[in-house]
């Protein structure tokens, strides 16, 4: 029992102190984000491979998941003889939850891996302790420009997979299913409040990019030098962060009601 | 300087009360058997590592105990080539040159292109510019680690197995380059090989570092010691290779 109790302990000490790392490792990004040079070419080309490079990906999950909440709203609406309202139910969905939140676990899986196992490799193969050798430091020329890059592209990229959702759910409610194209659109357009709904969206978007340029910097900077440390570091961003925007979108919603 | 310096990687003790020291001005080459730990002396020397006891002075700081700031002040008067490399991947060999130039020397860039050019023939890689490391053989990327490890012109030059993979002909180029260096320039370089003709052509002193300790000399102190790891280390070394005289100096 008191081994159990010393465990719980032990683990509890250390799940803080890598918390402590965490924030720590975050303000030395918010530092270095803030200190001359502001390398914005090394930006522009982090919010190439974070956003650009994942626009198909975005689009097509974007149109997928609006095509089944047509098809399913649907279908649930019908019974009720309020088909009417479907545009308002697939809007509500996108802006609110489901646009944030799928693009936030999309882009970690497909971006955050690769900037995680990026840096890690990079610890793996020295690079990063050939930068200190040079006082550079590595968390300005390195993790900063892409956990901004991921901060800036996050809102964007949900932005156009709401859009392409409601593209999506008016091709399943409109042009298979039947609903009239003006009601769609109208109900859309009573129900999202622009300043209500779609910048608290863009808002947890904005704070699901700061979780992934975090944590994925965070893993890959720490990581073994070893490969197994590069698998690591990927694999622990991907759970840790997708896991982190599940929770912080409940707590996000239930404290600010976004 | 390296006063009783203690490290240790888990259960493995790497350094046990080592005490080294780099006069300015010499050649130190650091020898011994693989996972001795030459590397891991360089690390601690650039403030990679800190010690877990000991003193270590570099350029008149201490650097096992000394703050990010001080140790960033303290390397800048250090140059460092890794056994890999240590190349950015995603930068040209150009920019990979550049970067201490634009990043501390905010030079401007027409004489950052005439350094990196005049550093890049120095080491024989006049071609090279536009090649990412990953086009380079395992040699050339040495030789272009080596390049940006002299292109700020540091006072101390570590270099961690600069010879290995390198063909003859390249190696004495290469000693030469840092016999001259350290000759006209009066550079401090701090060599960890396993390259013992290349050693015994270049060193003014040697480190041996065995169990944890180290044992130094000049070579012809080492040649005459009585240890027998030393004498061993040393004679197997140069058995079957004749060395060659460098011109600008340097044990034969």
């Amino acid at each position: 029992m008191l081994d159990a109790i010393r465990k719980l302990g032990r683990r509890s000490l250390a799940v803080v102190a890598e918390l402590g790392r965490i924030a720590g490792f975050g303000l030395g990004l918010l530092r270095a984000a803030l200190a001359p040079p502001l390398r914005p070419g090394r930006v522009v080309q982090e919010i190439f491979d974070v956003g650009v490079l994942s626009l198909v990906i975005i689009c097509i999950s974007g149109a997928a998941v609006g095509m089944v909440l047509g098809l399913q709203g649907y279908n649930t609406l019908i019974r009720f003889g309020a088909e009417e309202s479907l545009g308002a139910v697939v809007g509500l969905s996108l802006v609110r939850e489901l646009g944030p939140v799928l693009t936030g676990l999309l882009v970690t899986g497909r971006a955050g891996s690769a900037m995680a196992a990026e840096i890690a490799s990079m610890v793996a193969t020295e690079q990063l302790d050939g930068l200190r050798m040079m006082s550079v430091n590595p968390v300005h020329l390195v993790a900063m420009p892409k956990a901004v890059a991921m901060t800036l592209v996050m809102p964007l990229l949900s932005a156009l997979f709401t859009v392409c959702g409601i593209f999506g759910g008016y091709v399943a409610g409109v042009s298979i299913l039947g609903v009239d194209a003006g009601t769609y659109y109208s109900s859309l357009e009573n129900a999202v409040d622009f300043s209500d709904d779609v910048s608290c969206s863009l808002l947890k978007a904005f704070i699901f990019g700061i979780i992934v340029g975090l944590i994925a910097t965070y893993r890959g900077y720490t990581s073994a030098p070893t490969s197994a440390g590069v698998s690591a570091s990927t694999t622990g961003t991907v759970v840790v962060a997708s896991v982190t925007i599940l929770i912080s979108d409940y707590f996000i919603t239930a404290l600010w009601g976004v | 300087m390296l006063r009783d310096v203690c490290l240790r990687f888990g259960r493995r003790e790497v350094f046990r009360g080592l005490d080294a020291s780099f006069e300015r001005g010499t050649i130190s080459m650091v020898l011994g058997g693989s996972g001795s730990g030459k590397s891991t002396l360089l690390r601690l020397i650039g403030g990679l590592i800190r010690p877990d006891s000991g003193s270590i002075l570099v350029a008149g700081q201490e650097v096992a105990r000394c703050s990010s700031r001080t140790l960033q002040g303290v390397r800048q008067k250090l140059g460092m080539m890794f056994q890999g490399g240590a190349l950015l991947d995603s930068l040209s060999i150009y920019d990979n040159l550049a970067l201490p130039l634009r990043e501390r020397a905010h030079l401007r860039e027409p004489e950052v292109a005439e350094q990196v050019s005049r550093q890049l023939a120095a080491v024989g890689l006049e071609d090279t510019e536009k090649l990412l490391p990953g086009q380079l053989s395992g040699g050339m990327i040495k030789r272009a680690a080596l390049a940006r490890a002299l292109i700020a012109s540091p006072e101390i030059l570590l270099c961690d197995e600069p010879f290995s993979g390198l063909d003859p002909v390249t190696v004495y180029r290469i000693e030469a380059l840092l016999v001259a260096l350290n000759r006209s320039q009066g550079m401090t370089l701090v060599v960890a090989s396993h390259h013992i003709p290349s050693t015994l052509r270049m060193g003014d002193r040697l480190l041996m570092l065995f169990d944890g300790r180290g044992i130094s000399g000049t070579p012809a102190e080492l040649f005459a010691c009585d240890d027998e790891r030393v004498r061993e280390f040393l004679h197997e070394g140069v058995a079957a290779v004749p060395s060659r005289p460098l011109a600008a100096g340097g044990a034969s």
